[in-house]
């Protein structure tokens, strides 16, 4: 049994305190940059003593900024929603059926993973030219699912894979049909997963400035990065102090999602680990 | 399990060639439904032309600073009572790219603003319409300045049209070399060391000049200071010409600079105007906008004549030509537009003097009719006519019209910054330029 000395101890201690200010140095200066007055930006000092909340007011006071937010919640929520659906089916599909061609197809859904997104664009925007979705939001949602369902597909198939197949042929010798099977025995049991896949997804969703910024032009369907983009950096001059503002405003949703869920997102993601 | 292995692969090459295969098919039957009625249209009204609804796209109707202006473009020609013009915009460090994705569809578009480090990509993708066609050249060569038509000519057709063309040239701090004793900017480059090593020793943190030293901007800030010293980077023949003493003598002038503490690492042209508003750089490489990006960045209004001011360029020694680097913005028509003389007659009104002389008393761009550059609201504006001096010895940077310009710029670049921070001498440096831009090339 591998015991912990007190030279383990430390030493763990100061590993994570390293690893913590490399991971949130750049957060700390977002929110340092933030609270300083424009005309300090590029000064390397903190804001004590000098703290503004000038920046954050100006955010507040922006319909502009709201509205994104507005767009990029109403995309990101439904997006996520649709994909943890499809994936909540998709998973249990691969891992409760046997069919013809079912490892094929787990293997290319596991292989979509590998393309680049920024390949994809041109393909998609085409598509969605094709179907008469280009401008619409439903361009948006249903790139953000297609992007989120191989993830989610594989997560979720390795939280059905735990659930032992004796539940399905308990149920059904009580006379339970495939839809009582489904929702009320086995999706139950798959919500942790789904949660994971869920916080994916609207992750993935609220950050996208690509695909936003190319399947949107109409400036009131604008999502929260374009929308960023767009008021703070210029052609010749970048608001940094603003945008710092307004970044971590709009990570804030975002942040407190795992501040509550995020037992369910380790959950998710490691379920299937570890055999038995 | 052999064949499920391999029909897997299949697949996932299918799904590989189907991406690719969709990129291509928004192209089919564009050249033929884009082709204009009718070559040299100059003389149609805007009455003459039927309607058409028109999509303008760019970045600065999306821009805080701009946006009004465009708007008022806009608006004061849909007020004429013909075609009506949208506006569709993206940030700019991402317009070239949507750019190239809407011409791969059917979106419509018909009218783009372009800077000129985008123009060259997108003149040799075959989808710009020749203005020559549009508007006739005996029109664009009697009415606009031809040093800015230059800018928009590729092969000898006029592929974009210059909307504000100017220099990228030096500013410097007037009040900052006043406290060194330098009432005048410097003319020579014998002067202008003097000036940053009294600058230095004035204030030792102060950077004294902040030249670009990293991105793209250092590449378009170290050409006009290859021209300076007697060097280019590509010959008459479009051949690598960057072998020779010019350019290890400016490397050696940068690592001087360097490290006598007058320029610095890691500063872009965004970074410089921030800390030239700060008072913390008494030169940089900036274009004729800088007194607005000045006054944005905290100067007040009236104090900008103290803190920034136009300078030409330092010469190697009297008498030599000061360098800069043209600069500007140009409007394009595609080929797949639908209203292409509608488009260029669009473009009439942008470029016109009324419109043009507003656009400079809001932005500080300068016009290019030539009506517009003799009017008195040019001539008798001591910042604008300053620019339109040092615009007339305007070079185009040397690979503004490459179709890999961008990956050009990022050996020059990679090259310099080697140099800069002592992991190959200049003549390394140089050799090792010569021989990837030459690669580059093909």
């Amino acid at each position: 049994m591998f015991e912990k000395t007190r030279g383990f101890k430390i030493f763990t201690a100061i590993f994570a305190v390293l690893i913590g200010i490399f991971v949130f140095f750049p957060l700390l200066w977002m929110i340092n940059t933030a609270l300083k007055p424009a005309a300090d930006t590029f000064k390397i000092n903190l804001f004590f003593g000098n703290a503004t909340l000038q920046n954050f007011v100006k955010v507040f006071h922006s319909p502009d900024i709201l509205r994104y937010m507005g767009n990029s919640l109403f995309v990101s929520l439904i997006s996520c929603f649709a994909a943890t659906l499809v994936s909540m089916f998709a998973g249990f599909s691969f891992s409760k059926f046997h069919y013809v061609g079912r490892k094929t197809f787990m293997s290319t859904v596991m292989m979509a993973q590998a393309f680049p997104q920024a390949i994809l664009l041109l393909t998609l925007y085409l598509m969605m030219q094709k179907m008469r979705l280009d401008g619409s939001y439903m361009a948006l949602i249903l790139s953000y699912v297609a992007f989120t369902l191989p993830v989610g597909t594989w997560t979720l198939k390795a939280y059905f894979d735990q659930l032992p197949d004796a539940l399905i042929e308990s149920a059904k010798i009580d006379g339970a049909g495939w839809p009582r099977i489904i929702f009320q025995i086995l999706f139950p049991l798959a919500i942790p997963g789904a949660i994971s896949i869920a916080i994916y997804g609207f992750v993935w969703s609220w950050n996208d400035l690509l695909y936003s910024l190319t399947l949107i032009t109409d400036a009131s369907r604008r999502t929260l990065a374009p929308g960023l983009v767009m008021k703070y950096m210029g052609e010749f001059n970048s608001n940094w102090a603003e945008m710092m503002a307004a970044s971590v405003v709009v990570s804030a949703p975002v942040v407190l999602i795992f501040a509550f869920l995020q037992k369910y997102f380790i959950a998710g993601l490691t379920a299937g680990a570890v055999k038995g | 399990m052999k064949a499920k292995k391999i029909a897997t692969l299949i697949l996932a090459c299918a799904m590989a060639l189907s991406a690719t295969a969709c990129g291509n098919s928004g192209n089919a039957g564009s050249a033929a439904e884009s082709a204009p009625s009718s070559g040299g249209a100059s003389g149609a009204s805007s009455a003459a032309l039927e309607k058409a609804d028109l999509v303008w796209a760019g970045w600065s109707g999306e821009e805080d600073s701009t946006k009004a202006a465009i708007k008022e473009i806009i608006d004061s020609y849909n007020a004429k009572g013909g075609s009506q013009v949208k506006w569709v915009g993206w940030p700019y460090a991402d317009t070239q790219q949507q750019l190239v994705i809407r011409n791969q569809g059917s979106e419509a578009l018909d009218v783009a603003q372009v800077d000129i480090s985008m123009f060259g990509a997108l003149s040799q993708m075959d989808i710009l319409a020749d203005m020559n066609d549009l508007m006739g050249k005996d029109y664009l060569t009697k009415n606009y300045d031809s040093a800015a038509l230059t800018v928009g000519q590729v092969d000898g057709k006029q592929l974009g049209m210059p909307w504000s063309i100017a220099s990228i040239g030096m500013v410097y701090n007037p009040s900052l070399l006043a406290k060194v004793g330098y009432k005048n900017p410097p003319k020579t480059i014998a002067e202008f060391e003097d000036c940053m090593k009294k600058l230095k020793a004035y204030d030792k943190d102060i950077i004294p000049y902040g030249v670009a030293t990293k991105e793209v901007t250092m590449a378009s800030d170290f050409q006009p200071w290859l021209w300076t010293f007697g060097g280019s980077l590509l010959g008459k023949d479009g051949k690598v010409a960057i072998k020779g003493d010019a350019a290890v003598k400016v490397l050696d002038w940068y690592k001087d600079l360097k490290k006598k503490g007058y320029i610095q690492m890691n500063i872009t042209r965004f970074d410089a105007r921030q800390m030239f508003a700060q008072g913390k750089i008494a030169f940089y490489d900036d274009a004729i906008a800088s007194r607005g990006v000045a006054k944005s960045n905290g100067i007040a209004e009236a104090d900008l004549s103290n803190k920034i001011k136009p300078m030409e360029r330092p010469v190697l020694k009297e008498g030599d030509t000061p360098q800069s680097a043209m600069w500007g913005h140009l409007l394009v028509v595609f080929k797949k537009s639908q209203h292409q003389k509608q488009a260029a007659d669009f473009i009439k009104h942008v470029v016109s003097e009324e419109q043009s002389l507003k656009y400079l008393k809001s932005n500080d761009m300068l016009p290019v009719l030539k009506t517009a550059l003799a009017n008195d609201a040019v001539k008798n504006n001591e910042w604008d006519s300053a620019w339109a001096d040092i615009t007339k010895n305007g070079k185009t940077l040397e690979f503004v019209k490459k179709s890999n310009g961008a990956e050009l710029n990022n050996i020059l670049v990679e090259e310099i910054q080697s140099a800069l921070l002592d992991q190959k001498t200049s003549s390394e440096a140089v050799d090792s330029l010569d021989q990837r831009l030459t690669s580059a090339l093909g």
